[in-house]
This record gives C-alpha cells, structure tokens and sequence, in this order.
C-alpha cells in the first residue's frame, strides 16, 4: 500500500477484521517512509554550494507479505537506487526502512550483517554479478556456510535443492560462470539468493538482459518461488508488460518521485498521469495491425542533477499547466488505493 | 596419512570427470591444425590488392532487390571447434523496404550484417561459403563474398551504412560531433569544402530532429544523453545517401519513451530517402511496427521467412509460435507464462537433424531425419519445417476432395 | 522441500533435470579456462623462446655444477712468476761525438720489476671451456654459482614484493578514505626515495656493522624487496579499485559476507593475472639490479660468485688486460644477464597477452 505524505499508513485491514471476524491483521512487511538519497557532485571538501544529484527525492510506500510491487520508470528515476538504498549498499541520506519493525537505518553494521539473508537482492546483468573465478556451488553456497543456514553435513545436499529448485542440474556445481548463457546465470544469481530463505528479495531489472524466450523462464520460476515459498518482491523494470503480468501493485517513478502508485488493475484500467500514459503508449505491440495512437514525448529525459523545478515532468508534459511550472504536487488518493500526483487532479 | 590418500584420490576421479567434459588436448592442436589452414587460404583471398572488377562483378536475381544473400555460410574457427554462426542463410532485401531480421542471442543475426559489410573479426571469423549480391548506386552489381578487403571502402559508409547498439560507445570520444559527421563526408567526397560538409552536417543533425543543431555540432558526445547520441548515428549513417542502412539493436539501450522517438524518426526516414532498411532486434514488438517483411533466425539458419503479417498472424514453424506467446501481452492473461523449454544449442558442432527438435512441442515422426529444407506455402512464406509439408499435403488432399465433389 | 520438488519435477518447462543426460546445449564441449590461457601462452614464439630459455639457466645453474669439476672458488691453476715490464724513454742532450754539437738523444729501456706470483687468466681450453679468471677460478662454474644466486634472489624478492604489495594493495584500495591516503603516501614516499644512493649507503653500513659475508646476501634481499613492493601495491590498488564497483562485488555484500572473505575469495583471484604479469616482468629489473650492486662492489661479495662481479673484473689492476685480452672471463656474465632479462620479459608479454580476455585469437 502507497503512502500519502504526511499521513499514517491507513490500517485497512482493520476494516477487515470487524466484518470478518476470522481475519488476522496482515502486518506489512517492508514500510518505507520519505526515503531519501542524495550523491553528492564534485569532491569539493566545502560543505556549502555543493550540488546534489537527487536520485531518490521522498518515496514511500509499504508492502504485504507474499505480494509483488513493480517500479517502473526510466533510466534516471531512480528505481535501482531505490532498491539498493533499501539494502543499504548505499547511505540513506534520510528518511525510514522498517523491515519487520527493525529499523534498517539506525541498526548497527554486525545487526545488519546479520539480517541480511531475510533481504536478497537479485541483479540486471548477468553476466558481472558472479564472480569468474569461483565456481556455481561455491558462489550460491559461501553465504549459506556463513551465516549457517543449514548444519555442516547437510551443505553440500542443500545447494544441489536450491540448484534444482532454479532448474540448475547438479552437475553443474562445479563448473564456472564463463560456460553458461544469460538465462542460466540469472538462475545462478536466483539461487544464490534463495539459498539463504529470505523474506524479501529485490528484483533489480532481472530479465531486462535477457532474451525474450528465456524471460518467460525467468519470470516462471520467480512466480512459483513465490507462490510455494511466500516470498515477496520488489519487481524493478522498464518493461511494462512484464511488470503487469507480475505485480499486484505498481509506482510509477519519474527523476526520483513516485508519479502514480495503485494496484495493477487499476493502473492499466484507469490511468491517470499523463507520464504513465505517455509510458503504457510507447511499448511496441506485437502486432502489426494495431493502430495504436502513440504518445510520442518531446524532448530527452532531464539529468537528475539538474530537475526541473515545480512538477518535474512538466517539460515534457503535453498537459502542462501554469503551476506545473512552479509547485510541485504531491500524492493524493483519489480512488481506494491509487495515488497520483498531478495538477490536473484536484490537490486539497 | 590414508586420509592424505583418499583425498587425493577422490581428487583425481573428480579430475576424470571433469576432463571429460574438457576438451582433450590432442583434439584441440588438431582443429587448431585444421583451422590454420582453411584460415591461410581464406585470408589469401581477402588480402588482394588490385583485383580487376570482373572478379566480383555479377547480375542480381531480381533487379527490384537491393541485398540477395544466397547460401551464406559465415563460421569463426576456434581452438574448441568451428562455430557456424550463420549457416546457409538466404532471404532478399527488396528496395524502399525494411526487412527485419529477429532471433535469440546467438542466432547469428548481428554476424549476418557484419558478413555484408565485411567487418567480421579477421582472422577466426570468415565467409566460407556463398554470395552476397549488392546492387550498387551506379547499377553495377558487386558480390560482396568475394571483393577483396582493399576495395570495400569504397562501399561501405557511401552505400551501405551501419547503426550499432551501444549509442554511449560508438561515438569517438574525443573527437566533437561535428568533425565526426564532417570526416565521413570528406572520406567519400574528396572534393567537398569544409563550409560545404558543415552545412551539409547541420541540416542533417536538423533532419532527425535534434533540437539547436548548430550547437550540438560543437558539442562532444559526453555531453549528450543516449537517445540523443543514437540521433547523431542516424545522421552520419544518413550523411552519404546510402542505398542500405543495418540498424543492429538500434533501440535495445535506450528506455522505452526514447526508443519510441527513434522509431518515429525511422519511419519518417525511410520516406524521405530511396533506401532500405535492415533492421536487427530480438524485440517483436519493434518488428511489428516497423517490418514490412521478417526473418526469423535460429542457431544461424533460417527458420522462417514472410510478410510481417503472415509470420504474426500465421506463424508456422513452432519457434515463432512459441516466441509470441512468451512475451506477456500488455493486459492478458495472468495464467502461466508459455515458455520454449531449454535454451539455444551450443553453436559448436552443431548436428544436421532439426536441432530445435528437443524443445518443440509438435515434434512426430519426420523430425528424426535430416534438417528440413525451406519450403514455401506463399509467394513470400518459406518455413524450414516438416510440419509445412504436413499443411500442404492436407490443403492438397482438401482440394482433391473439393475437386472430387465438384466433378460429381 | 521435497514435495516442492515433486510439483516443480512435473512442470515441463523447466530444463531436463536427470543426472546422467545432458542437453544439447550443455554437451558440447568446452575448453577449461586453464588450458585457454596456456594454448594463447604458448601460441607466441617469442614466449616460447622465454620459457625454453629461462628453463635452460635453472638447469645451467642448479644443475650444471654437479657436473663441474671445479668448485666455486676453487683456484685451479698454478700460480705462476711474473715480472712486469714497463717501458721508459728519456732525452738527454748530448754531445755528438762527430759534429761536435749538442744534439738530444733518446734512449729507450725497460724497467723490470721483482718477480711476483700471479694465478693465470686463461683462455678457453678443453681443460676450462670458458678459462678461467685472475684468481683462477674457472669461469663457468662460477657462471653456474652466479646463475644461482641472481635467479632465487630474483625469485625470493619478488615473491616478498608480491606479498607485501598485495596486503597494502588491497586494504587500500578496497577501505580507502584515510586508510588509501596513508598507505599511497607512504608508496609515494618510497617511490621518491633515488634506489641507488641508499643502497651504497646500506652497504656501507652493513659492512661497519661487521656482517659476515655470507649473510650480505639475505640483507641485500631485504633492501630490495623494501623498494620494490611500493610499485606492485599502487598497481593492485588500482585493479581492486576497480573490481570493487562490479556487480558480484555488490551481491558478495548482499549476501552479507565478511570483509576477509570478500578480499581473498572474490578480489585477490581476479586481480592476480595483472599481478602474474607484473611479477614477471619485475624479476628482469631485480636481476639486473642485483648485478648493477654486485658490479659496484656491494653486492654480493667476494669471493662468491655473481655475474655482476665477474663483469667487474673489468675494472681493476688487470682490467685493461682483461677486457681486451680474455674477453671470455666477462662476456659471458653479461650475455647472461641479457638472457635472463630477455626470457622474462616475454615471458611475462606473452602471459599479459594470454589472459587478455579482449585478444583477437
């Protein structure tokens, strides 16, 4: 569930539990409140006039256990930071990230160390996230050894089930990352992942680098990993279709700020900010007889250094309005559950 | 000390295990031995200088086309094997059309283009076998397989120019964009003045819509973004009036709102100039809209061939069946994605059955035999399938029936 | 677990599982990533010569003295008596006894010196094939022994470089901040340091503080292996520098490893080719600075034997004698050197070129 600014997260299922009393409250799994990340620009070592590049600029947003929330956006929204930040393999400039009510800001670098396996995070290229010189059972296998997921005589029978749980046959154990295709060595990378039986991974563009045959492979197994595992996603991606068909909800992201966030239905059924229409046009179909009427934007997609000022898509925005130009809006609801921020919907 | 043993005998069984996955090393300096050899001959040939042009002078097949590649065999010879990247490869590409060549990674699309521009990697990667006919600006028709390096600058960049994937590294950094633009100009026009090339340059950068063009000629390429910078290939690609532009995954790095740009800019281009397009994807939607006719590559064969409609709405062969239906359409349904099991064969040595046989579904009896021919349902439809002569068997039966009804 | 297993079995679009068949895509057959290296090694013949050469003088010199029948300094030929002969002329004035006139005369004549015993230089003859120098000893043992020394010193001192460079390397490169400021301060400090000078200075002092001679040799290791490390730890700086930003380097902290392990699993194999290479190349500089000092004197000391001080008989009290009479007591030290020099740099060409992952062929 998205989040409005400065407002609590709306207890819905409370809601739910009065009609039906056989109902357990669903306690969120990861809540997000008004994350930040700035990198600086220049080494200047003065602290005034130092100019920021504000990849991630106040997201927030909660997520259900089991479910899958899908971030679109293009290159310079900020999607990969974001899942990153969320990890820590970045600094958070400011804001919150409680998984499981642990803060994962304030917490100590051995608590996180040690939190680590719950949240995994799976990568875009395939082909420099496994290690060349280590072999496939030793990169899926060396963080199960140290954080002792499973006793000492049982390691070796684990990995080769994790391995066959991705469709990677034993025999591949010993063999090193340069033998295999795209498509393999992202299963590597998933089983690497799966071996230390998180709660939450992160999907950062997993099969944006991969064929178009072996993502449907892909994106089967992250589905039934999730369906008998119960694990929940974040689905990062420029793809749309890919990330309708997996996702329950969806944010859409533009130069770090969450443009519009509701539930897939919802998105595709009524959209409603013009950059999401803009997106949703511009995907070619597969089929030569559509006549589809095409958004075609003007203009590149401005530098995150540099945003501009008021809506910052309002350069590019067929839609522009006079205050576009100066304010900018914020995240309203304006149905159950889908959260736009636009001018051209009413801002009280 | 039994324990030093036993370790260092389980060592060595491991060792023979795997070796036997390893190729041996005898059979390495053989292929090695061999390779060299087929290489010498091969560079031989290409390396000529002064070749008179009866050599490579031929007629083309139908003069309507503007590339006929016929039977081209393209291998790289490696130490671990001879890998036939393209292997009997035949389509056309008829003038003021765009002809888009899709298939997987490794299905020896990009290695088709770069056969016909002559840029593959000397000394492992050559034309073995076939021709590939040009059908140049000034009417003559140059077979391509066999025009000796020297003489290919002549061709390339004037007729026959190339868009690459990466935008953010096939620019020279260090060089502004203008004189980029104005070195292409001035390679194939001697005579041209710099005031000439840069005008020329300018209103180029104007054609594919690139806003403020005189300044982005004085401009570096770092300062660009990725949308802007594939513009300005389009541009030099444009600068010589070619007759053929390869586009090669012209839109993969670029996100989705950009690549819808380019390939606005694409469509209107080929209005304007008299050439065609070959343009390289593995994305079918791209194809879709942009394709008047398609191929379909697999492990370097043709698999199947026709009108963009017929391959969408009538897909014969069951890979480019099972391409469609894995890509998860925009609002359909959430069941179970449809996948091709497996993954692309090893390119090295590759068997002369079917080999797309141990992933089809409709796989019966015929498929154990040879590697099926190319047959033609339609005037443009070829598929390599014994599952086509099944279809035309039950039409034939089907208008033998008619027939028989009609004659009673 | 294994009811999930049964559900995902039954599923057919997932890659055939069974132990004993492989896919097609997965039988063909692969080169092992060792051998890849090794076949691009040894496809340069410049390479080749390298590896022959560089095994011909391990032989030569760890090998070739048991076949000798001579020792090291073992003087073998009888020393004999010598006088030597100078030869003065003056001019005198003079009467002449028929002119009458004062005319200058000169007169010629030697000075003969006491007899002295000298061990012979000779040249090459059956019984010594290289001859043998001023104290007698026989050149080509001495060849061998020297042969000795400058490939272990090379061999040891850049094995302690490789080791100490790759520890600073490494942390400073993959902490930075204060911790890379301090250690390339350091290295650049080193770096300025003139090699030369201090190592005279070294040697006199070892030599005040009364350092038997045969342990010159350990101290000479160290001084070098002081100066060398700073070179190899700014390189692996670099590499680590850029290892540290690829992808697995960020699901190695994802998945929550430790820091050792993330050093010496994931960055030290990827950044030793360039360490291979660098080593290679490095064991020429060391051989020749090993000889450069031994030449000057303060290397390793007499009588032991090393191709620098064979080259050094050229400057003595029979130098000029040497260097034009009995070239066959200092050619061969420096063709030698030349060779040793010459095989590791291919050597370590051709291993740059081999794990080259961008080389054409």
């Amino acid at each position: 569930m998205p989040k409005d600014n400065n407002q609590e997260v709306k207890k819905v299922n409370v809601e739910a539990t009065k009609s039906n009393p056989q109902k357990t409250i669903v306690k969120p799994l990861l809540v997000v409140e008004d994350l930040k990340k700035y990198f600086p620009l220049g080494s200047s070592f003065l602290a005034k006039n130092r100019q920021y590049v504000k990849a991630v600029d106040g997201v927030s947003f909660t997520i259900d256990p089991g479910k899958t929330l899908g971030v679109v956006g293009e290159s310079g929204c900020g999607k990969t930071t974001l899942g990153r930040t969320i990890l820590r393999l970045h600094s958070i400039t400011s804001g919150k990230v409680m998984y499981d009510d642990i803060d994962l800001v304030s917490i100590s670098k051995k608590e996180m160390t040690k939190l680590r396996p719950k949240i995994q995070i799976i990568f875009q290229d395939p082909y420099s996230s496994l290690s060349p010189r280590m072999t496939i059972g030793e990169i899926i296998g060396e963080a199960v050894r140290q954080h002792g997921i499973v006793p000492k005589d049982e390691y070796k029978d684990y990995i080769i089930e994790t391995m066959r749980l991705c469709g990677l046959p034993a025999y591949y154990f010993s063999r090193y990352p340069h033998e295999f295709s795209g498509g393999q060595r992202q299963r590597i990378s998933i089983a690497r992942s799966l071996a230390l039986k998180p709660d939450l991974i992160i999907c950062d563009e997993p099969v944006s680098a991969l064929d178009v045959s072996i993502q449907a492979q892909i994106i089967n197994l992250l589905v039934e990993l999730q369906k008998n595992m119960g694990i929940t996603y974040i689905f990062i991606s420029h793809d749309l279709s890919v990330v309708e068909y997996i996702s329950d909800e969806i944010m859409v992201m533009y130069l770090g700020t969450v443009v519009e966030h509701a539930s897939t239905k919802q998105i595709f059924g009524n959209t409603m900010h013009p950059y999401t229409k803009a997106l949703l046009s511009a995907v070619p179909v597969p089929d030569p007889d559509s006549k589809k009427q095409r958004i075609i934007l003007t203009g590149d997609i401005p530098s995150p250094a540099n945003p501009p000022k008021g809506c910052k898509f309002h350069t590019r925005c067929s839609e522009c309005m006079e205050i576009c130009k100066t304010v900018e809006p914020k995240l309203k609801e304006y149905e159950p559950g889908h959260f736009v921020a636009c001018h051209l919907y009413p801002q009280d | 000390m039994k324990n030093i043993v036993d370790k260092i005998k389980i060592k060595r069984k491991k060792r023979k295990e795997e070796a036997k996955h390893f190729i041996s090393k005898e059979q390495i300096k053989k292929t090695a031995k061999e390779n060299s050899r087929i290489i010498k001959q091969l560079e031989r040939q290409n390396n000529r200088k002064n070749v008179p042009e009866e050599e490579y002078i031929t007629t083309m097949r139908d003069p309507n086309n503007v590339v006929e590649f016929d039977n081209l065999h393209s291998y790289f010879f490696t130490d671990a094997g001879v890998v036939k990247a393209v292997d009997g490869v035949s389509f056309d590409i008829p003038k003021r059309s765009i002809v888009g060549v899709v298939g997987e990674s490794g299905c020896g699309k990009s290695v088709t283009s770069l056969s016909l521009m002559k840029l593959l990697q000397s000394p492992t990667g050559q034309i073995f076998d076939g021709e590939i006919r040009y059908n140049a600006k000034d009417g003559k028709a140059y077979n391509i397989s066999k025009v000796p390096k020297a003489d290919m600058n002549r061709i390339r960049g004037k007729e026959m120019s190339m868009i690459f994937q990466e935008p953010m590294t096939s620019l020279n950094p260090v060089f502004k964009i203008g004189d980029q633009l104005d070195e292409v100009l001035f390679l194939h026009f001697p005579e041209m003045g710099k005031e000439e090339a840069k005008q020329k340059s300018i209103s180029m950068l104007k054609t594919v819509n690139i806003a403020m063009p005189e300044s982005i000629y004085s401009r570096y390429p770092h300062e660009l973004s990725g949308g802007m910078r594939q513009r300005v290939m389009i541009a030099m690609a444009l600068l010589c009036d070619p007759n053929l532009i390869i586009a090669d995954e012209p839109t993969t790095a670029l996100d989705v709102t950009i690549q819808a740009q380019i390939l606005d800019l694409l469509r209107n281009i080929k209005h304007d100039i008299d050439g065609s397009i070959m343009l390289i994807t593995h994305d079918l939607g791209v194809i879709a809209e942009m394709a008047d006719f398609v191929v379909v590559m697999y492990a370097g064969r043709i698999i199947e061939k026709g009108t963009v409609r017929e391959i969408f709405k009538n897909p014969i062969h069951p890979y480019t069946v099972g391409l469609q239906k894995s890509i998860p359409a925009l609002s359909g349904t959430k069941d179970k994605l449809y996948t091709i099991p497996g993954t692309v064969p090893n390119p090295i040595n590759l068997p002369n059955y079917c080999y797309f046989r141990d992933r089809c579904n409709k796989r019966f009896d015929k498929c154990d035999g040879a590697y099926p021919e190319l047959t033609q349902v339609s005037p443009t439809h070829y598929v390599a399938c014994y599952l086509a002569d099944e279809m035309k068997a039950e039409i034939k039966a089907k208008f033998k029936e008619v027939d028989k009804n009609a004659k009673r | 677990m294994s009811t999930l297993t049964k559900d995902l079995e039954d599923n057919k679009n997932l890659p055939n599982q069974e132990e004993s068949e492989v896919s097609l895509a997965d039988s063909a057959k692969v080169i092992s990533p060792g051998r890849l290296v090794l076949r691009r090694f040894f496809r340069s013949k410049l390479s080749l010569i390298g590896l022959v050469t560089l095994l011909f003088m391990f032989t030569f010199s760890f090998i070739g003295p048991l076949f000798s029948p001579y020792a090291e300094t073992e003087a073998t030929e009888d020393y004999k008596w010598v006088v030597s002969v100078l030869p003065h002329q003056i001019v005198v004035d003079e009467i002449n006894e028929e002119t009458g006139l004062e005319e200058e005369v000169t007169y010629y004549f030697y000075e003969v010196s006491d007899p002295y015993q000298v061990y012979s230089k000779t040249l090459p003859s059956w019984k010594h094939l290289l001859g043998t120098d001023q104290y007698g000893y026989d050149v080509l043992t001495r060849l061998m022994y020297g042969g000795r020394v400058s490939l272990l010193l090379g061999f040891i001192v850049i094995f302690s470089e490789v080791i100490i460079g790759m520890f600073f390397g490494s942390i400073s490169g993959y902490f930075g901040g204060l911790t890379d400021q301090i250690i390339m301060r350091v290295v650049d400090i080193f770096n300025c340091l003139p090699g030369m000078p201090i190592l005279m200075l070294a040697a006199s002092l070892i030599d005040g503080w009364g350092v038997p001679a045969r342990d010159r040799i350990y101290y000479l290791m160290g001084i070098l292996t002081i100066f060398g490390w700073s070179g190899i730890a700014r390189l692996v700086r670099g590499q680590v520098l850029g290892i540290r930003e690829l992808e697995y380097m960020t699901a190695a902290e994802a998945t929550g490893l430790t820091t050792r392990r993330k050093i010496f699993k994931h960055i030290i194999p990827n950044v030793m080719p360039q360490i291979i290479v660098q080593a290679t190349l490095g064991l020429g500089g060391i051989i020749l600075s090993e000889s450069t000092l031994s030449y000057l004197g303060i290397g390793v000391p007499f009588p032991y034997a090393a191709w620098g001080t064979m080259i050094s008989s050229t400057s003595g009290a029979e130098g000029r004698d040497i260097l034009q009479n009995y070239p066959n007591i200092w050619v061969p030290a420096g063709v030698m050197i030349v060779m040793a020099v010459l095989a590791f740099n291919f050597i370590g060409d051709g291993l740059r070129d081999a794990f080259d992952p961008k080389m054409r062929r």
